[in-house]
């Protein structure tokens, strides 16, 4: 029975270096391997960013013809003719929309009353890089001057989708401001099913060397072992490792076993337009988290911790906790997916809400890797061991971005 | 739920009020200018000294265009009496319409990075997120409520309205809902005329903006969304009063009291520059967005008679 203000998570896709389906993914996290190497696609010079989680060399054609087998004629073609014309990352995000709606049975359905939500803004600053090359190099270069729209358009084009299309965007929140904004066409517009993706990040050389101009990426001491240089809540910590990745999901106002139900999502706000994460803030997110979902601490067993990996966040976040949990703090368990996968920017908490429902109904938990020395502020259960089995009947989602966004989804069970 | 217009701040070349947007359209002025010659000190405003002093300390750091979308935040919030009776701010959220809002700082930032990278704005990596226009108007007006931008190509203005009215319906006494200014390049112009607009509305619930004795600008509606291949056959589902039109087609696909389409384009603070055009023009107004895109919004007034 659907809970109440609960919606369905019904279709659900992922592509990382890890895996390009739900379970390889899973499969992959469980077994603690990271997707972070050197960066293969590109030559990252002049940028100190060297590592980083690759999709750039990731062929989508195996993937692509897989899909297009288990599409009907008309959208097979569709999405052929749009895959032809799309960029890489586009190309990537179109994939991931058709696997979802295909793993929650909507392949061949008439979706013209589907809305579509995209998580993130700015999603080709690669594209952006290219037309400034060219306009520099005095070559005629038109640029669409609203690529994240051509993104919108194209999943309007594959879905045949005449509802509302748009995009949110909250930093590396998103996702769950992505989330937010789908169970409120479902449940106050009368969408029959959103499409939320949460698309592959494009990382440009400019950009990468901004955030390590920022001072929030790792780029001294790993650069030789990228494996190691994502680890939350380790005493060696120094910024988080940029990552491309995407997830995908389908929701539906109710389904008799859906993959989980999407109970609530929490977003406030620290009135702080930099870097500085509020463990206050953080955990008034939390706290609105579980009221929207008409839940209490003591229902939460674990929690997908945002956790980049910088020296500041991953410690205001465990107080944040403590603050929102209270004794039930002590109670749950917290993993750091970003450890593995490294931080997917807009699409981060998408990702992390798919490996955490994978989790929750696997019955089982992924370690947090390369945790050797824990910093000894550390003073909850962060999966250091290992993976672990761990029931899971309900968890929280974290997700903060830069400007003090701080939004959390709450999910549960679909058999629960 | 019922929502109200409390205050609206403009910054456009044609001038700053609603008023003078309804007379450029009417009369198919040219710009008279463009903005970044502008003054954003906002010196002829009685600003409390904290909000002054952060507003001079965010203007040195911000890019241009996160300063014009400050002006005419502090300017909404000022016309909507935020000074003497507030909001409860920990509860406000700030909307930002659109995405890609950045080329032109993209593009200086570009530049430095080809001639020195590490002589680029040190702050880059926020500045660049479109989130930074939200998270700047949020520390400046000291609101805590959810933040975000909602981008919809031409529509973005409109989809950001209903993200406020979502926020409203879900507990938010007021949002302040911002359109930037594009801040074009030389090099990504659109293909039809550019302009720079910015636009701040101030949207609360009725009830609390009743409690706080703030003036009423208009009621709104609603607002709907939605997607045609032919955006020409798009039609809103429920028009009523005088239709305001702002288009990106090569011809004007339905009758309209008045066509904002010759203020040329202000990207995505399109929907929310037609509006405040809507609320000079008075009474019962369907505005409405259509892109060459197929994406397409309507929103539903009933401006002061």
């Amino acid at each position: 029975m659907r809970p109440e203000g609960a919606v369905a998570v019904t279709g659900m896709s992922m592509n990382t270096p890890l895996s390009d389906t739900p379970e390889g993914t899973l499969k992959a996290l469980l077994a603690g391997r990271s997707a972070i190497t050197r960066w293969r696609s590109f030559d990252p010079a002049p940028g100190y960013s060297l590592i980083g989680a690759d999709l750039g060399d990731y062929d989508p054609g195996p993937r692509a013809a897989a899909l297009q087998a288990a599409l009907p004629g008309p959208r097979a073609r569709r999405l052929a003719d749009l895959l032809a014309d799309a960029p890489h990352t586009a190309r990537l995000g179109l994939l991931l929309a058709a696997d979802a709606l295909i793993d929650a049975g909507l392949g061949d359905a008439d979706l013209s009353g589907l809305a579509v939500v995209v998580a993130g803004h700015n999603l080709h600053p690669g594209r952006e890089l290219h037309h400034f090359q060219r306009a520099a190099a005095g070559e005629a270069a038109p640029l669409d001057v609203l690529p994240d729209s051509s993104l919108l358009v194209a999943l309007a084009a594959l879905t045949g989708s005449r509802g509302p299309l748009y995009s949110v965007g909250g930093a590396c929140a998103s996702g769950n401001l992505a989330l937010q904004a789908a169970r409120r066409e479902l449940l106050r517009h009368g969408a029959r099913h959103v499409l939320v993706l949460g698309a592959v990040p494009e990382t440009p050389v400019p950009m990468l060397h901004g955030f390590a101009m920022l001072g929030a990426l790792s780029i001294a001491s790993f650069n030789d072992e990228p494996a190691r240089a994502s680890r939350p809540w380790d005493q060696q910590r120094e910024g988080f490792v940029p990552a491309q990745g995407g997830a995908a999901f389908v929701l539906t106002p109710d389904a008799p076993r859906p993959r989980a139900w999407l109970r609530g999502v929490g977003v406030c706000s620290d009135a702080n337009h930099l870097t500085a994460p509020d463990e206050h803030g953080q955990a008034r997110a939390i706290a609105r988290a579980l009221q929207a979902g008409g839940m209490t601490a003591a229902d939460v067993d674990y929690v997908s911790a945002h956790a980049t990996s910088t020296p500041v966040g991953d410690l205001v976040e465990l107080r944040a906790l403590r603050h929102a949990l209270g004794p039930y703090a002590d109670r749950v368990k917290i993993n750091a997916t970003k450890s593995m996968t490294g931080h997917t920017f807009g699409a981060a908490a998408l990702v992390e809400a798919a490996a955490g429902i994978l989790q929750m109904n696997a019955g089982r938990l992924h370690g947090t890797i390369n945790l050797d020395a824990p910093d000894p502020a550390v003073d909850l259960d962060v999966c250091a061991a290992g993976p672990v089995d761990w029931p899971v009947r309900a968890f929280l989602n974290d997700a903060f971005g830069f400007g003090g966004i701080n939004a959390v989804s709450l999910f549960s069970r679909g058999d629960g | 739920m019922s929502a109200v217009i409390t205050g609206a701040a403009l910054l456009t070349p044609w001038g700053d009020t609603p008023a003078a947007v309804l007379d450029a359209a009417r009369n198919r002025a040219p710009p008279s200018d463009d903005l970044r010659s502008r003054d954003l000190r906002l010196a002829d405003l009685p600003l409390p000294p904290d909000l002054r002093r952060r507003l001079d300390r965010l203007a040195r750091r911000l890019p241009w265009s996160t300063r014009a979308t400050l002006a005419v935040a502090v300017r909404a919030a000022h016309a909507a009496g935020w000074w003497a009776r507030p909001p409860a701010l920990d509860d406000v959220a700030v909307l930002v319409a659109g995405h890609n809002l950045r080329p032109h700082y993209a593009w200086e930032s570009w530049q430095v990075f080809q001639r020195e990278p590490d002589y680029i704005d040190p702050l880059f990596a926020v500045h660049v997120l479109d989130t930074d226009h939200a998270a700047s108007v949020s520390e400046l007006l000291g609101t805590r409520g959810p933040l975000g931008t909602v981008g919809a190509s031409g529509a973005s203005g409109h989809a950001a309205l209903r993200a406020a009215l979502d926020e409203l319906a879900d507990g938010a006494p007021a949002a302040v809902v911002l359109g930037p200014v594009m801040d074009w390049t030389p090099s990504a112009l659109p293909a039809r005329p550019a302009v720079h607009a910015a636009v701040a509305l101030i949207v609360e619930r009725a009830d609390a903006a009743d409690a706080r004795g703030a003036p009423v600008l208009g009621r709104l509606g609603g607002v709907e969304l939605g997607h045609a291949d032919d955006p020409a056959a798009w039609r809103p589902a429920r028009p009523g009063g005088a239709l305001l039109l702002h288009h990106t087609l090569p011809a004007a696909p339905m009758d309209a009291a008045l066509d904002l389409t010759p203020l040329g384009d202000p990207g995505c603070a399109a929907g929310l520059l037609g509006l405040a055009a809507a609320l000079a023009w008075g009474g019962a107004v369907t505005q409405v967005c259509l892109g060459e895109d197929g994406l397409a919004s309507a929103v539903y007034l009933q401006g002061a008679p």
